[in-house]
């Protein structure tokens, strides 16, 4: 007996940095019910987290990134829940969600993917120390510490006139 | 000294040698190589962010050598990325 094809979906939303975690909830139950209703499966609910924007979206340069991946058998249900996806998020979130974008995924896609960084990645901090790491400048600035002292030591050992210009 | 015109299919002929000459081939990155299609996606941004210019605005395919099939899916990837501010339009005006 053949099985249905399942088609895999993606939904990338773009909600303000003042989302609560009941409005995240909220919004995540009521995908999935939408979905359920129509005989799929939600597969992956990802929270990327706080990004600097582009552009300012609704006069703000931050927000944050939800991702939500979820697979239906093919059938006329799928443009549906498509649809009624979008007038969710426009009508019932429309405080919090700013942008949003549905893409049909070729193929099984794999749990992982490829995204920017985030602001409040785990192991990011805003600080010098960590920027000088993360870019490799620390040799730069040692040279230039190095070549201070080395200046200095120079200064204050040979300070006599045979340092004055020659004529 | 009057110069003797050549026909119409030589003097194109001699310009497209001409042309091939200081023309290197552009092969495209994509084709052939399903891992990097993988990566040709509009949530990868650092990827994506190499086909932009200093002024944002997407490179043509004579210059970053991608052949039509990938430049149309790439630009369509960088498009929707822009539409979701992933990528910015323009460049920035301080």
């Amino acid at each position: 007996m053949s099985q249905q094809l399942l088609q895999h979906y993606e939904l990338l939303l773009l909600a303000k940095t003042e989302i609560t975690d009941d409005e995240q909830s909220m919004v995540k139950k009521e995908i999935e019910n939408l979905v359920t209703a129509c005989s799929g499966t939600v597969d992956q609910f990802d929270r990327w987290g706080k990004y600097r924007l582009s552009y300012p979206v609704q006069k703000s340069d931050y927000g944050i990134y939800i991702l939500v991946r979820y697979s239906l058998p093919k059938s006329k249900a799928a443009t549906e829940l498509n649809d009624a996806l979008i007038t969710l998020l426009k009508i019932k979130c429309n405080d919090f969600v700013m942008r949003s974008a549905i893409v049909r995924l070729d193929g099984k896609p794999s749990t992982t993917y490829e995204k920017p960084e985030a602001l409040d990645a785990a192991g990011r901090t805003a600080n010098v120390d960590s920027l000088i790491r993360e870019n490799n400048i620390d040799t730069l600035l040692s040279s230039v510490d190095a070549s201070i002292e080395a200046g200095e030591a120079q200064r204050s050992a040979t300070f006599d006139d045979s340092d004055t210009i020659e004529a | 000294m009057s110069k003797i015109k050549l026909k119409v299919n030589s003097r194109l002929l001699r310009k497209k040698i001409r042309k091939q000459s200081y023309l290197t081939p552009k092969h495209c990155r994509f084709c052939g190589n399903p891992d990097q299609e993988v990566f040709l996606d509009y949530k990868n941004t650092a990827l994506l962010k190499s086909f932009l210019t200093e002024r944002n605005k997407i490179l043509p395919s004579r210059v970053s050598g991608n052949c039509f099939y990938h430049q149309r899916h790439l630009s369509a990837q960088i498009k929707l990325a822009r539409s979701m501010a992933l990528l910015p339009f323009c460049a920035m005006h301080i």
